[in-house]
């Protein structure tokens, strides 16, 4: 057992995600999402920290929940701030 | 892992604390081991026993996994065995637990072979090969709950209102 190789793997297929600011703009609590999703409040956490991918199952559980596209909630490249968005700051 | 990872009132939240736990509490088997060893060295089953006996408890009441009570939630899915309390393990605590039985397997399945072979009459150390044997039972019991407990990495997220199981 490698914990090094372990975290290596993980860096090479790291999943990024949007959920706490999906979550914040909610007003949701860890443990709130965790219910409505059926997983355990710590499991969140580490979804939004980035050490744990989840599996599709979630992805959608996930994305039916926040009413948005999977790809919206999670990217295998870093997202863009939404101020670089084309549409930021014209009103749409 | 519980929902509320507190042991004695200390924070189990942090991997450093759990780590001191996992060390504590192998050091404290190791020593009792030595000193039951020490005490009764006959062919008796008296010392495997009650090392048996004391890797329950360790279970039961600190590691968790094979009891009702201690850090990490029931393995199983199910009602652990016959108490009213609820076990919801997700797909990432079943994840963990799958890979945690398959680290400890490899290490315990090398300790049983050593043991055999060490307890063999041509290598005429028996007492040895029997230690082997009955650490490779106390870890059997216990290695997957504590290699969970030593590698998940900190969980400082809010922890529910409401406790998961109510106090015993």
């Amino acid at each position: 057992m490698s914990n090094k190789t372990s975290s290596k793997r993980n860096e090479e297929m790291r999943i990024y995600n949007r959920l706490p600011v999906l979550r914040a703009e909610r007003g949701l609590t860890r443990q709130e999402l965790a219910g409505s999703v059926d997983v355990n409040y710590q499991t969140i956490g580490f979804l939004e920290r980035g050490d744990y991918s989840p599996s599709l199952a979630l992805a959608f559980a996930l994305s039916e929940f926040f009413g948005v596209p999977i790809e919206a909630i999670f990217s295998p490249r870093p997202f863009e701030p939404l101020k670089t968005w084309p549409a930021a700051g014209s009103g749409q | 892992m519980r929902d509320r990872m507190r042991l004695l009132g200390l924070n189990m939240t942090r991997r450093s604390n759990r780590r001191w736990v996992v060390a504590v509490t192998y050091a404290a088997l190791l020593a009792s081991g030595v000193v039951l060893w020490t005490l009764d060295r006959s062919e008796a089953l008296t010392f495997p026993f009650l090392l048996l006996v004391t890797s329950l408890f360790v279970n039961g009441v600190i590691f968790g996994g094979y009891g009702c009570w201690g850090l990490i939630r029931p393995f199983n899915t199910n009602k652990p065995f016959g108490f009213g309390t609820p076990s919801h393990n997700d797909e990432r605590d079943l994840r963990r637990r799958d890979r945690m039985h398959f680290y400890a397997y490899r290490i315990v399945v090398s300790l049983v072979v050593l043991g055999y072979f060490l307890g063999r009459d041509s290598f005429g150390h028996p007492q040895v090969g029997n230690a082997l044997l009955v650490g490779a039972l106390i870890l059997g019991l216990t290695l997957p709950q504590a290699l969970l407990l030593w590698i998940e990495p900190d969980m400082d997220f809010e922890a529910p209102a409401t406790p998961e199981y109510p106090p015993a």
